[in-house]
């Protein structure tokens, strides 16, 4: 058997949700994403892995081009969402609503627990009456798994929650527009272990729906909860596949040095 | 490549001196149940049941050395599969000590009776696994996958001998009656070393898959002992 290269797409076209091909991604001179060929696919987790500084990050906001809110900032090549050129064919506040984002840390707006899930509908103009609010954040919280935690204080801030709670709120708030796919910057490296369990069990519960990519420095939660794994070292994806070979028999050296914890 | 955790290689390095030294341990328990057998020695016979119980002390030593492992530091990749199959390997190694006390065990019974000349065959077949026994060893100890196929493949030579020998007592048993107590003491030694001959292989997978991360490709080489009830 030859061994698939590492940086070809390597799945079945009609499942792929997010194709990037030949990424590139440069901060003035310097780059940080190299070549970068990952396909993405639909209703799993995808989880990035791989040394602080490797480009995990960068490679996440490629995908909803938040890059380009960051100056200096150029990216090359393509990436296709359902197909579809995500630089050239859509508009960068429409591709964030199919496309959203929880980051590392918890960060809800200084709003009510109500308002942080209901500004994105209102803003997006997904919504018009009042009650229709009040059923898509119902159903965000609903969903996030923290309604029966909040329903009794909705109107009470929402930087006034723990963070594990907060972490949900974002994700309830991500959830109210509808994406079709989430990005996760180490959503959990500010949680204790109970509340990073209520995250990792809301991401498995979120797959039937969303198509998942997470970046993580933790292993085992990469091995909890993803399907496949893409590891990067130094801007280049060395390697992905199913998660349960990346983690019992990687085919790269740099990968199996990296997951055993001989360099980092 | 070391781990940056100093002590996680200090502990995989223990789980490997623990299962080098089960197999040791093993293989000279299995040689000297061979020798007790051929040399009608009650006395290393019975030395050999009494080593018995350091092996099953040394599989529950693998045992809490990689429930520990696992707890501590969830390993991986490559790290994983020589904790998990540590597990196996020394399992494996209990088995076939087990079986060497069995032999030792049955080889006082047949002490009261004259050697049958197929103890030759015997102890060319019991030569042959105690060399599978440490070729194993050292496939473990010096990551040679190359070696555990070597042992893989010898089994076939283990599996034919054993037909043969079958059918050498068969052809004593039938001549004379008298044979069929010693005869089938022995049958049941050599089936014994056959087995122990399984576990060897057994290991051999164990080892190359710790090595490489696949299974040994291929149907093992079996002879064709299928006009043989499986005794
Ligand atoms: N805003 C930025 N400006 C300049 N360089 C950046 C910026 N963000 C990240 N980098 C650089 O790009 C590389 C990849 O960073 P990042 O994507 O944050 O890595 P990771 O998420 O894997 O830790 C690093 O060398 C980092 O210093
Ligand atoms: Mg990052």
């Amino acid at each position: 058997m030859s061994p698939e290269p590492a940086n070809l797409p390597q799945t079945d076209a009609s499942q792929a949700k997010i194709v990037a091909q030949d990424v590139d991604v440069f901060y003035g001179e310097k780059q940080a994403i190299k070549k970068v060929c990952l396909t993405v696919n639909e209703r799993e987790v995808t989880a990035l892995i791989g040394p602080s500084g490797c480009g995990k990050s960068t490679f996440l906001r490629c995908l909803n081009r938040m890059n380009e809110t960051i100056p200096d900032c150029r990216v090359e090549g393509t990436v296709l969402l359902d197909g579809i050129d995500v630089y050239q064919a859509l508009d960068p506040v429409q591709l964030r609503a199919r496309v959203g984002m929880v980051f590392q840390k918890p960060n809800p707006f200084p709003k009510s627990i109500y308002d942080n899930v209901a500004f994105g509908p209102r803003i997006h103009g997904l919504v018009s009456r009042p009650d229709e609010v009040d059923e898509i954040v119902h159903h965000s919280l609903q969903r996030a798994g923290l309604y029966d935690e909040v329903k009794d204080r909705l109107q009470e801030p929402g930087t006034g929650l723990s963070g594990g709670q907060q972490q949900r709120l974002c994700i309830a708030r991500a959830i109210a527009v509808s994406p079709e796919v989430i990005l996760m910057d180490e959503p959990c490296s500010a949680l204790d272990p109970i509340a990073t369990a209520r995250v990792e069990e809301l991401i498995e519960e979120l797959r039937d729906e969303y198509t998942i990519i997470i970046v993580t420095h933790s292993m085992q939660q990469a091995a909890r909860v993803s399907q496949r794994t893409a590891f990067f070292h130094l801007g280049d994806l060395i390697e992905v596949g199913p998660t349960e070979e990346i983690f019992t028999s990687p085919r790269e050296k740099l990968t199996q040095g990296y997951i055993t914890g001989r360099f980092g | 490549m070391p781990h940056i955790v100093k002590s996680f290689d200090e502990e995989l390095d223990r789980l490997r001196e623990t299962l080098v030294r089960m197999g040791n341990l093993t293989r000279q328990q299995f040689g000297r149940a061979l020798e007790a057998l051929v040399q009608q020695d009650s006395l290393l016979a019975k030395q050999v049941g009494e080593g018995d119980g350091e092996i099953d002390q040394l599989e529950h030593a693998v045992n809490d050395q990689v429930v520990r492992v696992l707890a501590l530091r969830a390993p991986l990749a490559d790290d994983l599969r020589t904790v998990v199959a540590s597990l196996k390997i020394a399992s494996d190694f209990e088995r076939i000590a087990d079986y060497a006390a069995n032999i030792a065990r049955r080889s006082q019974l047949l002490n009261a009776h004259a050697q049958l000349p197929a103890i030759r065959t015997v102890r060319r077949m019991g030569t042959l696994v105690e060399r599978q026994i440490e070729e194993v060893t050292a496939a473990q100890l010096e990551r040679d996958a190359g070696k555990a196929v070597a042992v893989w493949n010898n089994d076939l030579a283990v599996d034919e001998s054993y037909s043969s020998l079958f059918r050498e007592l068969l052809t004593y048993m039938m001549e004379d009656p008298h044979t069929i107590g010693p005869a089938s003491h022995l049958l049941f030694i050599a089936k014994n070393i056959e087995r122990i001959g399984d576990h060897t292989t057994n290991i051999s997978e164990m080892v190359y898959f710790v090595i490489t991360g696949k299974y040994i490709e291929g149907d093992r080489p079996k002879s064709d002992s299928s006009s043989f009830p499986n005794v």
